[in-house]
């Protein structure tokens, strides 16, 4: 188990970034053993991560394809990381953090490698053998009052489904192509009413491996659809990046949504009405027959493939 | 009021460096808050409950029995807990703090604990769990200290 009392997520230093960034792009010529002695030890927290550094004709080049942890996910997604081997739920560390980070600070990741208290919809469990998934959690203060906030939340999904391939069932669970859950999210709005900066945290779980766990058996995977990550940190770092790129104040934003959409056009049930999803609203309600949805799990009507995903 | 004197307004604060300001009238009662990342500022509009008005001897201290409404911040579903099954974060009778969670609003899986903005004693619970409510709606009564 994680210690509460843990230290401030790891930055690695602007000088850090420019040289890894330099190592990973191409040999950079080394003179002497000792500069390149010097290199290794500059370079040692990464190299324990999993870090390589190749002898090439030219110079040594830094690959980072086998790394995982706190500085390599730092380097990765350009975020301050806080890594834990396990922990009860990212969610619940990133709001810690949220709640004590000072407004124009650098927004933290949080990423677990194993789960014991995951949380989805409504304290659902959602937990993943150690490895086989991506779960992480981001804190974000989008430049927009609270009511926009769930509109934001389905912006970042979509950018994260473009990264993924991925497509979208209303309003936020990341699905392949016949509607199996690869992913999903649960987002919460921190600091509501408080007399301090609110945030959203956004929890996600990405299955790279088929879970084992037999109630969800319905579920797919990155494995499955024959797109597990070699490099897992660089998958991380791609949608962190992507999430982090994302203009809450485009007027547009919600048409890549639309793009990737697969409960659009098909009947569905949600929130006690049975119809067809028509559209989104600006907002981000979902429209069944016209009528907007706020909450609720969708399910695909009989006949519409419908293949369950919760 | 219309959009554009809200803007005006906003604007106004923006340039004098103030940070909250509240109005009301018969119309309406609004507050506008910048918060302390000097981002977007929240506007609360509600309209006054339009009681007619009396016609003489209006009671000068109207009972009101001093009840803060602590109002949903958004559109969405209520929920007293965090999960179906967990017991509720507060009930009528029990004595809150500022920064207390007293319930979940929903939105499009976004779910945003709300804390209490008083200190006091909840005296009336004015949504069902499960219920959706609007923006500005009350949700709790509560008798402030």
């Amino acid at each position: 188990m994680s210690s509460p009392a843990l230290a401030s997520p790891v930055r690695p230093s602007p000088a850090l970034t420019a040289q890894v960034q330099a190592l990973l792009a191409g040999p950079v010529p080394v003179s002497t053993p000792e500069a390149r002695a010097a290199l290794c030890a500059t370079l040692r927290p990464l190299l324990d991560e999993g870090g390589v550094l190749d002898d090439q004709s030219g110079g040594v080049r830094l690959r980072l394809d086998a790394a995982w942890g706190a500085l390599t996910l730092a380097l990765r997604s350009g975020r301050p990381v806080e890594h834990h081997a396990e922990t009860s739920s990212t969610n619940t560390r990133a709001r810690a953090l949220a709640a004590v980070l000072p407004a124009g600070a650098p927004l933290p990741l949080v990423v677990a490698d194993h789960q014991t208290a995951g949380r989805g919809r409504l304290g659902r469990s959602w937990s993943a053998a150690p490895g086989a998934g991506l779960l992480f959690s981001l804190v974000l203060r989008p430049p927009v009052p609270p009511v926009e906030a769930p509109r934001c939340v389905l912006l970042w999904a979509a950018a994260m489904a473009e990264v993924l391939g991925l497509l979208l069932k209303w309003p936020n669970d990341l699905v392949d192509v016949e509607g199996r859950k690869v992913g999903g999210m649960l987002a919460e709005l921190d600091g509501l009413g408080a007399d301090r900066v609110p945030s959203v945290i956004l929890g996600v779980g990405i299955n790279i491996e088929p879970p084992t766990d037999p109630a969800l058996t319905q579920a797919g995977s990155l494995r499955g659809l024959g797109r597990a990550p070699v490099d897992r940190a660089a998958l991380l770092g791609a949608l962190v990046r992507a999430v982090d790129r994302v203009d809450p104040l485009d007027p547009a934003g919600l048409d890549r949504w639309r793009a990737r959409a697969h409960t659009l056009g098909r009947r569905v049930r949600v929130a006690g009405r049975e119809g067809l999803a028509t559209g989104l609203r600006e907002d981000g309600a979902l429209l069944v027959d016209g009528v907007p949805i706020l909450a609720g799990d969708v399910e695909l009507v009989a006949g519409e493939a419908g293949r369950g995903t919760e | 009021m219309d959009l554009q004197q809200i803007e005006d307004l906003i604007r106004l604060m923006r340039k004098h460096r103030v940070g909250e300001i509240e109005y009301e009238n018969a119309d309406i009662k609004l507050a506008v808050r910048f918060h302390a990342s000097g981002v977007a500022p929240t506007v609360v509009a509600a309209p006054v409950a339009s009681a007619a008005p009396s016609p003489a001897a209006a009671p000068a201290a109207a009972p009101a029995s001093a009840g803060r409404m602590v109002k949903s911040p958004m559109v969405g579903t209520f929920y007293r807990a965090a999960k179906p099954g967990s017991p509720p974060f507060a009930s009528v009778g029990d004595r809150v703090s500022v920064g207390q969670p007293l319930c979940i609003i929903e939105a499009m899986k976004l779910m945003n604990e709300l804390e209490s903005d008083v200190t006091g004693v909840i005296e009336e619970i004015l949504v069902e769990n499960g219920q959706p409510v609007q923006f500005g709606q009350a949700l709790f009564r509560v008798r402030a200290d």
